[in-house]
């Protein structure tokens, strides 16, 4: 049985006196993030594929679609699907197919960050009520665990899905025409809001606390909690799965230091996005205008 | 300059390239595996290394994981203990090395060490075979000394590739010049007080008085191994790191 | 010239690499000789698994395939006997692949040579213990009855078939799959012409340890790669 390695006593002792000192093993301050970068495949006609990587974590994010059918229950909506799934690729501990406490922790997070704060429209998917919808299917891999992958495939989602362009398509009474991508431009994803998680890990009975773990950080930790926002202070969930008791006013400056870093996020994504598009502009193809807030898909007249 | 030789898994060394032992027994390290009667072929895609002196050869290969050998010396984390031994991980996801509890000096059935799990001490390989668990010591079977060896309380331990705690066992040479090309550790020794204990499976144990100078040798020795900073490199990174602390 | 490879991108598995052909581009990673489970465990040599994770979507009977027959060649190339009671652990990524326009063996089989090549390019990465050297090869008869070496995607559509071998530094066939319709006379010419690239993948370089003339176009990639990253490993050496 692949046991977990957990540190040993003196690099435990060792992380708290030097946290108590203000210092971290790698000199950050205690709520800077590591470097974080974003990239986006270099072939133009690739959408929704990010690699994300927070210092050595790194974590990759496709999005695909398909059409189907509606469910019965929501015949205006289409589906959104988020499968996130951690491999021995992060090295041996990982046995695959059985999930784990974390990965099925991680799947609830982004359940309720991404998913069930609305953040993509799931009513722009829908193509004919009760017929034909649109399928989102969001595929994460972590590749690399050095702490953080929380906040790592919350940013790797979250700019996948403002990368992914969907097939264009036209209704003409009871049918619809879906054009291959070669066809027709294919058209953004409608996205609500940007949601970012930001996990804060607990030290000294609760008193420390400290942003962007380390994986070493993470397993001396004594608790945590991951706040997601979007970058208008809107939250969309805290969870704190037991661990040390902290003081509820203390969560509130979590929640406050959360939102800083959720802008930084959010500014960091857009500022990978617009290079992206400078780059891959064939000239003419892009808006004067750039613009990815509340873009309804415009309807063809009929007939 | 001519580079030394890579050899791709599977392939015979020339005969050519061996060289000639007087006692007639050649050595074998790592990489290489010997088919009787008289051919040596690679198991990993490595250059070879040659000792004219003392008859060996091996492969030298930067990555991989640690391979417990006899007579290395490893930092060993306490797992958990039984009747007699402590069961103790050198690597992870891998099969526990035993540590006998008397395996100590001055130790007896009615003084035994008191290691829990999580704690480190510093051991020698004693047996490692692919049909056995790997077995570890703390003193030396043969003189009852612990030479160094036993718990290493306190400080904070670093975890580096075993290709790069190589460099940093070798030694120095007749003149002083370290073999391995790793300088960071004696450098800093001539400005900070600290004691360190290198192990073969990836791991640098290290106290210094402050936490500050910990974390600051810490830092230059990732630096040394990932960023791959020659001797040069390495003179200039911990004067820098000197004058910061 | 040759597929595109990037060593050890990864840091938590023992070995890893990107191997980027033509077709697809694949994240491999290795790991071991670590602890098994005790239902997988084998007395007396190492037990081999392979995990392959497509681009989107959960791996289904398609992946369990390509594992089985990734499996299959790696024990040919693995020192199993060395590490008994062990695991040896290799995870394919597939992070690009062709498009969904080929027909459903044909898009097997084209994903073979690379998954084989990323697979024991992460295992040498590694030091994980190696028998032979493996190269593969993926060949097409298309429409017009040229044989192609590494086809494209648009010469793999209507191709007559396809073929993925693999040959080891011996000379022995370690893997041969096809997709198509061919006789067995075909399929002679083109072992033998996979043959000839796998051994010119592993040809010895000439002593500057630059690329000889005169090789295929591949040229003797995998040797290039390994010498270069072995001689990489001990440049510390040349300075001191």
């Amino acid at each position: 049985m692949p046991h977990a390695t957990r540190p040993s006593t003196n690099e435990s002792n060792f992380l708290l006196s030097a946290l108590r000192e203000n210092l971290r093993l790698d000199s950050r301050a205690l709520d800077q993030y590591r470097p974080i970068s974003l990239q986006f495949p270099s072939d133009p006609d690739v959408h929704g594929q990010t690699d994300v990587r927070i210092g050595k974590t790194r974590v990759i994010c496709n999005i695909s679609c398909e059409v189907i059918t509606p469910y019965p229950d929501r015949k205006f909506d289409g589906v959104f699907t988020i499968n996130c799934e951690l491999s021995p690729l992060m090295g041996a501990g990982v046995e695959v197919g059985r999930p784990d406490q974390t990965e099925a922790l991680l799947s609830r997070i982004l359940d309720k960050s991404i998913r069930r704060s609305n953040a993509l429209d799931t009513e722009s998917l829908c193509i004919i009520a009760g017929q034909k919808c649109f399928h989102v299917r969001a595929d994460l891999h972590v590749l690399d665990d050095d702490g953080g992958i929380f906040d790592a495939c919350c940013l790797a989602l979250v700019a996948a899905l403002q990368h992914f362009r969907r097939p264009d398509y036209e209704v003409h009474g009871e049918q619809v025409t879906v054009f291959d991508v070669r066809e027709r431009e294919p058209v953004r994803l409608t996205l609500q809001h940007h949601p970012f998680c930001v996990t804060t890990s607990y030290y000294d009975a609760g008193t420390i606390m400290v942003q962007d773990a380390t994986l070493l950080e993470e397993q001396c930790r004594e608790g945590e909690t991951v706040v997601s926002m979007n970058r208008h202070g809107e939250v969309c969930q805290i969870a704190k799965y037991g661990g040390v008791p902290v003081d509820a006013l203390s969560m509130l400056s979590v929640v406050n230091q959360s939102w800083e870093k959720v802008t930084m996020m959010d500014a960091l994504v857009r500022e990978a996005l617009l290079k992206d598009e400078r780059e891959k502009d064939k000239g003419g193809r892009m808006k004067a205008e750039l613009s990815a807030e509340n873009e309804r898909v415009m309807e063809r007249p009929v007939g | 300059m001519a580079a030394a030789m890579v050899l791709l898994p599977g392939e015979e060394i020339p005969t050519d390239r061996l060289p000639k032992p007087k006692k007639g027994k050649l050595t074998l390290g790592p990489g290489l595996q010997h088919t009787p009667p008289s051919i040596i072929s690679a198991t990993t895609a490595g250059s070879l290394q040659v000792d004219h002196r003392k008859a060996a050869l091996w492969l030298e290969h930067a990555g991989g994981r640690y391979q417990p050998s006899v007579g290395d010396l490893v930092i060993a984390q306490i797992h958990h203990s039984s009747v007699e031994t402590f069961s103790c991980a050198l690597t992870p996801h891998t099969s526990f090395a035993i540590l006998g509890q008397l395996a100590f000096e001055g130790v007896s059935k009615k003084t035994r060490p008191q290691l829990k799990a999580g704690d480190v001490v510093y051991a020698r390989v004693s047996r490692a075979s692919k049909w056995e668990d790997v077995e570890i010591e703390c003193f030396n079977s043969a003189t009852g000394k612990a030479e160094g060896m036993g718990q290493l309380k306190g400080g904070m331990v670093f975890d580096v590739r075993p290709a790069f705690a190589r460099r940093l066992m070798m030694g120095t040479d007749k003149e002083g010049v370290s073999k391995g090309g790793v300088v960071v550790l004696e450098e800093v020794g001539g400005k900070v007080k600290f004691e360190v204990a290198v192990g073969r499976n990836g791991k640098v144990w290290v106290d210094s008085g402050s936490v500050r100078e910990t974390v600051m040798i810490g830092h230059l020795l990732r630096g040394a191994d990932e960023g791959g900073w020659d001797v040069e490199g390495q003179r200039k990174a911990v004067k820098k790191a000197l004058r910061d602390v | 010239m040759g597929p595109d490879i990037s060593h050890h991108p990864l840091h938590g598995a023992d070995g890893s690499v990107t191997f980027s052909s033509k077709l697809c581009s694949i994240l491999a990673a290795a790991n071991g000789p670590v602890e098994v489970q005790r239902r997988d465990e084998l007395p007396e040599e190492a037990a081999v698994e392979v995990n392959i994770r497509p681009v989107s979507g959960v791996s289904g009977p398609r992946e369990r395939w390509l594992e089985s027959v990734v499996a299959a060649v790696l024990r040919s190339v693995l020192h199993l006997h060395m590490h008994p009671r062990t695991l040896i652990q290799v995870t394919l990524q597939i992070t690009k692949a062709p498009s969904s326009t080929l027909k459903g063996a044909v898009q097997d089989v084209a994903l073979l040579p690379s998954l084989i090549n990323a697979s024991f390019l992460a295992l040498a990465d590694g030091g994980l213990p190696l028998r032979n050297t493996v190269a593969a090869v993926l060949l097409a008869v298309v429409s017009t009855g040229e044989v192609r070496e590494e086809p494209s995607e648009k010469e793999l559509v209507g191709c007559k078939s396809l073929h993925g071998l693999a040959y080891n530094n011996h000379g022995d066939l370690l893997l041969s799959e096809s997709a198509g319709g061919f006789d067995l006379a075909e399929w002679e010419r083109i072992a033998d012409q996979a043959e000839e690239t796998c051994r010119a993948a592993m040809a010895p370089l000439d002593e500057d340890g630059v690329v000889m003339e005169g090789t295929t176009s591949s040229g003797p990639w995998l040797r290039q790669e390994l010498t270069d990253k072995a001689q990489a490993a001990v440049a510390w050496r040349e300075a001191t």
